[in-house]
Formats: C-alpha cells, sequence, structure tokens
C-alpha cells in the first residue's frame, strides 16, 4: 500500500507547480462542535468540484491545509479525479505528503472521485416535429436560415402563440452521479502502561466513501441527495502524571494520551438544494440542506444565505462571494434547545455556483 | 453517401444525434468529437443536436455530405451562451 502512495505522490509531484491558489474559505468558528463530531453540513457538498479535461488545482493554507486535485474527462461523460490532502501545522509554509523515512505523512488523505453525467435528451417524434413546424413558422417570420433556429430562439422572439406551443415540448436536463473513496492516515501517541508511561505510536488509515446524485431542475436550481460512510479515530483525554526524578525530591511532570484511540464509524445522508435568484444576473443564492448522522443519531439544517457580490483583482464581478449561513443541530431523539442548536457564521468563499463548478 | 460531423462544446455539454425514419438513433456525437456514418438517398433523416450549460458556453456543429447533395448543403453552426443555457435545435433532411 505504501510503495503504491508513494508512486501516485511521485508522479503528482510534477504537476505540483505554476497553480493559482484558490481563495481560502473562511467560517467562523461557532460550529465547531460540528466539525469536532465530525459532523458538517458544509463539507457534505453532493458534488465535488468537476470538470475540464487535465485540471490541475492546488490550495496550500499556511497552518492549515494543502491540497493538489487532478481530474481528466473521459469519454462518455465520465470523469475521474485524484486528489491528495494534507493538514499542515501553524508554522508550516508547505504540505509534506510523503517522505523517504516515514512514508505518507500522518494527516494526509489521499481520494478517488468518479462522476457521470447521465443525458439522454432526445425529443419524442411528435415533440419533434412540433418543434420543426414551429422552427419552419419561425425561420419564414424572421428570414433566417430553418436549420440555424434552435429552441431558445424561438422561446425569445417567437409569437405568444409559438412560445406557448413550445412550453409543450420539454427539455431535459442532465442527472449527476458522483463517487467519493478516500483513505486518511492518522498517528496517534498514546500509553497504555500506567506503571512505566511507555509511549506508543500507533497509525491508522481509515476509509472515506460518499456517494451522490444530483438532479437539475432549472438552470438555477439543484438538489442533490447524498450517502458517506465514514471511519476515525478519536485521541482519549489527555493526562498529567508526576514522576519523581532520581532520588531527589523534585519531581517532572508529563502529559500523556491514555487510553487506545477510539475508533467511530458514521454513516450520514444529506439532502441539498441549491438556488440562486435575479433577473439576469444572479442576485441572492440559498444553500439550504439537511444531515442525518445515523450512528450518532444528530441531525444538523443549515441555511446559507449568499448575498455579497465578489470581484476580481481588476474589479470586476465575478458571483456570489460571502453571505451568512445559519444551522442548527440536534439529537433526534430529544430535541436541542434552540438556544443550544442553533448557530450561525459568515460565509466568505469561492464564487457560489449551484452546479457545484460543473466544467465541461 | 457519407454524412461527416464534427462537434466542438467549450464548458458546456453537448450532444448530436442523426436519427433515421424509424427513429432509430443511427450516430449519437458528445461534446468534442467527431463522427460520420452511412445515408440512403431517398430516406428520411433528422439532426437533432442538444446543449446545456450552467455557465457561459460556446458550441460549433460542422457537418458535411459527401459526395456533396442538394438535399444537405454544408451545414454550419456556431452558438455562444453568455450564461447559463439549455438548447435545441435540429431538421428534417432528405438525400437526393
Amino acid at each position: 500500500m505504501k510503495r503504491i502512495l508513494f508512486i501516485i505522490c511521485l508522479a503528482l509531484g510534477h504537476h505540483c507547480f505554476a497553480q493559482d491558489t484558490v481563495p481560502k474559505r473562511i467560517v467562523d468558528t461557532l460550529h465547531i462542535q460540528l466539525l469536532k463530531s465530525n459532523f458538517t453540513p458544509l463539507g457534505n457538498a453532493a458534488l465535488s468540484n468537476t470538470v475540464s479535461n487535465v485540471a490541475l488545482s492546488s490550495t496550500l493554507n499556511e497552518g492549515e491545509n494543502g491540497k493538489i486535485e487532478l481530474k481528466y474527462n473521459f469519454k462518455n461523460r465520465w470523469t475521474g479525479g485524484f486528489s491528495v490532502d494534507q493538514k499542515i501545522g501553524k508554522d508550516a509554509k508547505k504540505a509534506e505528503f510523503y517522505n523517504f523515512t516515514s512514508g505518507v505523512s500522518p494527516g494526509t488523505t489521499i481520494g478517488f472521485n468518479i462522476q457521470k453525467i447521465f443525458w439522454s435528451p432526445k425529443l419524442s417524434r411528435a415533440g419533434f416535429e412540433q418543434f420543426d413546424a414551429l422552427a419552419n413558422a419561425f425561420a419564414k417570420e424572421h428570414g433566417v436560415d430553418r436549420r440555424t433556429v434552435t429552441y431558445n430562439d424561438i422561446a425569445t422572439n417567437g409569437t405568444p402563440l409559438q412560445k406557448s406551443r413550445l412550453s409543450e415540448v420539454k427539455l431535459k436536463a442532465p442527472v449527476f452521479f458522483n463517487l467519493k473513496v478516500s483513505l486518511t492516515k492518522s498517528n496517534f501517541s498514546f500509553t497504555a502502561d500506567s506503571v512505566n508511561l511507555k509511549s506508543t505510536d500507533v497509525n491508522y488509515f481509515t476509509p472515506n466513501l460518499g456517494l451522490s446524485v444530483g438532479v437539475p431542475f432549472s438552470l438555477r436550481s439543484y438538489l442533490a441527495l447524498s450517502y458517506s460512510y465514514s471511519k476515525t479515530y478519536q485521541a482519549s483525554d489527555e493526562l498529567t502524571f508526576s514522576s519523581p526524578f532520581g532520588t531527589t525530591k523534585n519531581s517532572f511532570s508529563q502529559t500523556l494520551v491514555f487510553g487506545k484511540p477510539q475508533q467511530k464509524i458514521e454513516h450520514k445522508i444529506n439532502l441539498e438544494w441549491r438556488q440562486s435568484f435575479g433577473e439576469t444576473s444572479t442576485d441572492f443564492a440559498i444553500d439550504p440542506s439537511i444531515t442525518y448522522g445515523f450512528n450518532t443519531d444528530k441531525m444538523a439544517i443549515s441555511l446559507p444565505v449568499y448575498f455579497i457580490q465578489g470581484a476580481t483583482k481588476v474589479g470586476k464581478p465575478n458571483g456570489l462571494q460571502g453571505g451568512v449561513s445559519f444551522g442548527y443541530l440536534t439529537k433526534t431523539s430529544s430535541l436541542t434547545s434552540f438556544k443550544d442548536g442553533f448557530w450561525a457564521q459568515l460565509i466568505l468563499t469561492t464564487p457560489f455556483d449551484v452546479f457545484g463548478s460543473l466544467k465541461k | 453517401m457519407k454524412i461527416d460531423i464534427q462537434t466542438t462544446a467549450n464548458n458546456g455539454q453537448m450532444v448530436l444525434f442523426v436519427i433515421n425514419n424509424n427513429g432509430a438513433t443511427i450516430l449519437t456525437l458528445n461534446g468534442n468529437t467527431k463522427g460520420s456514418c452511412l445515408l440512403v438517398p431517398g430516406f428520411k433523416y433528422r439532426l437533432e443536436w442538444h446543449t446545456w450549460s450552467p455557465e457561459a458556453a460556446d458550441y460549433t456543429i460542422s457537418a458535411t455530405v459527401t459526395p456533396n447533395n442538394s438535399g444537405f448543403p454544408p451545414f454550419n453552426l456556431t452558438k455562444s451562451y453568455q450564461g447559463p443555457s439549455s438548447d435545441m435545435g435540429g431538421f428534417f433532411f432528405t438525400l437526393n
């Protein structure tokens, strides 16, 4: 396993340069409870960023996270992606995914992503004949080449009657399917020996699996259902031990984690709706979602509202980039009071995209 | 006779069909690709294309029949959309 991961990391090493950094997502930490309990509604986006051929993105937020992501479009609307994500220390200025002495670094997540777009928009014979009749009339009235007339031409410049008849011809949107598998390496130091206080190091590779299906209802709205499985380990509590220092009357103390890390398995489902509003441009957007964790018996509801327009370095608008997110986390067995379960956070992020930056 | 079709899709999804009179699809092209199929004079066909994108996108279609046939003059279409778009077009044709 180590050898395979090493080869992959080595291969990616050639692609890790000259990439723009993606704006860092800055969030308030009021929902730290969510993060600690591995229950992050905002991290449950049904769609990963896709899809441009041989696309590579990399990020490095000092003291937090370093990430590279490689994506490729295959035939028949299949897309594959590979990513390496590394948690880094507060003072680190580079993310070291792998080194020769210790292998894959702790805090590294290696992920694979597959996306398939299902789309069968072919009209029925009757539907096409209806469009053909409308297009023939439109071309005649406007003096244009019949073969270049499109659905949108009629919908925009047709007569009210033509528009009405055209609305009977329904266009189909694609359906997106996404599978994400990742492995995270975690390292723990602990002692299980209360006599000698001998410290033990242990590494775990923990799997994560995510499945999602997304259905656009229009060009401004999108519904996604996703399931995720994760296995994690949580360190036990820290204890401080005081021991005599030789035969002197002095003593020294050391803080150790006592006991093996606890394994934690979580199954979650998430339902997410993205909707943007506005006449011509997007004035504001919402991204409500509801997440349920089967093992923890917790439910989170979140409602991010985006209304702050972002701008490029030259002052050109580049879409909604900020807003406020409201949420509520509760046990389903007994509802948490609103005061304890409610949270709010500021959002400053990359531009909002109804379809999660889906690109061809 | 043969029809050669080339499609390009920049930033969006595109699919093009050539369908015979029985409703059977005899050629499907997805995105940036090209393809060809044989056509029989006297039979009615339809060429149908669809595009979809959540952002600005550009598409082109270029189709020619060899040898030249008055039933299908060379067809070139370029479409640009400045924002999210879903569109389609198409026509019936019969080779002489």
